[in-house]
């Protein structure tokens, strides 16, 4: 970052106030060497192993599934339409279903409360880092571990859905950007996902009880809706892949999503605030949290 | 005075319903060598945490080079080096990977972090093994590799809580005279420890603390002259016929023979003579004086006397 700043044409002082704000933020070389380090550590964990064996799965049973599958009609337009459809319903039913989001937010609860248990938070504090270079490296690193994982699914999935129903060459390229909003729109999921689990992870010091409470924060919308006696469709939307698909309209456009009332920018608004707000309480938090 | 290097002001930690820390104000002064000494429970480490902005002040403030530790961690951390009571690391790192690690986290480019890993690696003793995982290190290897990364970052305030715990006799002696050579760079060092010979010997400034009070504080010099010891030990070729001549001695109140070394008691008020008598029997009797010196280091009569005092002012 320092770098970056220096080809400007700044004084001394602006330059330092500039990086102290970036810094303050959590926008610095030291957030992306926290980030390699943890995207680091979790790649080689075995727990890490155990969600892409998870992942993984459903596409292996999509593979089986379409070898021996009769296809009877095979052109652009129905391959298109096979393909967002098992997406969207790999993204409802599989990836995002309640045994995903258990995988990612159990893997991601130790977070901060992980070096809390292990005491070596200590190490990191006695480095010149601010707590949101900490939060942002963190949640950076874990972000990309999942959304890698569950995005080379995604994308396979698709190909192998579009090829096998008999997408040509022309509509595969076409359909490329398409494909990078798929893959825009997992990562938000699991950013949101993560920044919520780092939120716990912050506030309770305690890896079990972090990811106890981030699973009922996201699992316990729709029973909290039922309880406070709301429509289905409010119930509906307590649930974050709601506005996944939400947001996927413009990407989905072979598909009917009648229930999606909103303008699809809409979604994506609310999918890019959740994970801004929960890092936001997270440093907050953090800052405020004394390390004995 | 010289601007001090940290400066507490009324600086008080409470939890709950106790004090850990009460309204402590001492100046640690800059370029010098500082002892923070106290019983066990006394505030030290809690004290220490809140120079390093690990915990905020209840009440009144702390401030490190003029900065605010709790405020400004980041900041006060580019010039302080702090080594907890019990460091801890990442065991699946190896040694060389943590302190690279740690030095990037501290700003250095990739190639820096690790040549200054390798050369603090080096300079405690466990550059053979760097390529060690840290979960397969002893302690003392681990409290080296604590110590290596607290001065990885070239910090010119270090603060280091019992920075020889864990540590065999040797490695006590390597980490102090570390602590020496980096005392001769004009590094401002502030050791917290229980070991009274060690800090007399390498601190200039000292501060006693006891249940959270600051008892005593001041210049090492200015504390310990004066301070005698009235308990002795002597050594002689003839431990028995020296021990019955100084029993005789009016002012001598103990006197006996243990594990061939002769202890004495004496009267605070008759040390002066007893230091002119011993050599004098010695001489006259014939007998060979092989050794005569106070059971404790001044600095331990120090502490005794403060610790105790304070024990007597709340009977």
């Amino acid at each position: 970052m320092t770098t970056i700043i220096g080809v400007f044409p700044l004084s001394a002082e602006k330059k330092a106030m500039v990086s102290s704000t970036f810094r303050a933020v959590g926008i610095s070389g030291r957030a992306l060497v926290i980030s390699i380090e943890t995207l680091r550590n979790m790649v080689t964990s075995r727990k890490f192993m155990l969600a892409v064996l998870y992942f993984a799965f459903s596409l292996i049973v999509d593979a089986f599934t379409l070898s021996n599958q009769l296809i009877l009609e095979k052109n652009d337009a129905f391959a298109m339409f096979k393909a967002q459809q098992l997406i969207q319903e790999r993204l409802e039913t599989y990836w995002f279903s309640t045994l995903g989001l258990l995988v990612i937010l159990v893997l991601s609860a130790d977070l901060v409360s992980g070096e809390v248990e292990r005491d070596t938070l200590h190490a990191l504090y006695g480095k010149p880092i601010t707590v949101a270079e900490i939060i942002i490296g963190k949640f950076l690193g874990t972000v990309l571990a999942f959304g890698s994982v569950i995005n080379v699914i995604l994308v396979s999935t698709f190909y192998l859905q579009a090829t096998t129903f008999g997408a040509s060459k022309n509509a595969l390229y076409n359909t490329v950007d398409e494909v990078l909003y798929f893959i825009f729109i997992a990562f938000l999921v699991v950013a949101g996902l993560v920044s919520l689990s780092l939120f716990f992870s912050v506030i309770t010091s305690k890896t079990l009880q972090s990811a106890l409470l981030s699973f009922v924060a996201v699992i316990g919308g729709p029973f909290i809706g039922l309880l406070l006696g709301l429509s289905p469709k409010a119930i509906e939307k307590t649930n974050i892949v709601y506005y996944a698909i939400g947001a996927l309209k413009p990407a989905f456009f072979n598909l009917e999503l009648a229930t999606y009332t909103w303008k699809w920018y809409t979604f994506l608004i609310v999918l890019i605030c959740i994970p801004l707000f929960f890092l936001l309480a997270s440093t907050l938090a953090l800052k405020q949290k004394e390390i004995p | 005075m010289p601007e001090p290097a940290i400066r507490t002001r009324d600086l008080t930690k409470r939890y709950s319903q106790v004090t850990v820390v009460y309204h402590l104000t001492m100046d640690i002064p800059k370029g010098k060598v500082s002892g923070l000494l106290g019983p066990n429970g006394a505030g030290k480490s809690t004290t220490i945490k809140m120079m390093t902005g690990r915990i905020r002040p209840t009440f009144g403030n702390v401030e490190v080079d003029g900065l605010n530790p709790w405020k400004q961690r980041h900041k006060v951390m580019e010039t302080l080096g702090y080594l907890p009571e019990r460091p801890t690391h990442y065991p699946d790192m190896t040694a060389i990977r943590f302190l690279t690690y740690m030095g990037r986290l501290a700003g250095m480019s990739r190639s820096d972090a690790r040549k200054r890993a390798r050369e603090v690696l080096h300079l405690v003793g466990l550059g053979r093994i760097e390529a060690r995982k840290i979960g397969q290190m002893s302690a003392g290897q681990k409290q080296r590799l604590g110590f290596a990364n607290t001065i990885l970052h070239e910090p010119e305030i270090l603060i280091l809580d019992e920075p020889t715990a864990n540590l065999d006799p040797a490695g006590r002696i390597y980490v102090m005279r570390l602590i020496e050579q980096l005392a001769a760079e004009g590094k401002t060092i502030v050791i917290s420890s229980h070991i009274l010979p060690e800090i007399e010997r390498i601190c200039n400034w000292v501060a006693i603390i006891s249940e959270g009070n600051l008892l005593v504080s001041g210049n090492m010099g200015a504390l310990i002259k004066n301070k005698f010891d009235n308990h002795y030990v002597v050594q002689t070729n003839d431990q028995e016929r020296f021990l019955q001549l100084v029993r005789d001695l009016s002012y001598v109140g103990e006197a006996y023979l243990e594990e061939g070394l002769v202890y004495l008691c004496v009267d605070f008020d008759h040390l002066f003579e007893l230091w002119d008598d011993i050599p004098r029997i010695a001489t006259e009797s014939k007998i060979r004086l092989q050794s005569f010196r106070p059971l404790r280091d001044p600095l331990e009569t120090v502490f005794i006397d403060v610790i105790g005092q304070k024990g007597r002012e709340e009977v």
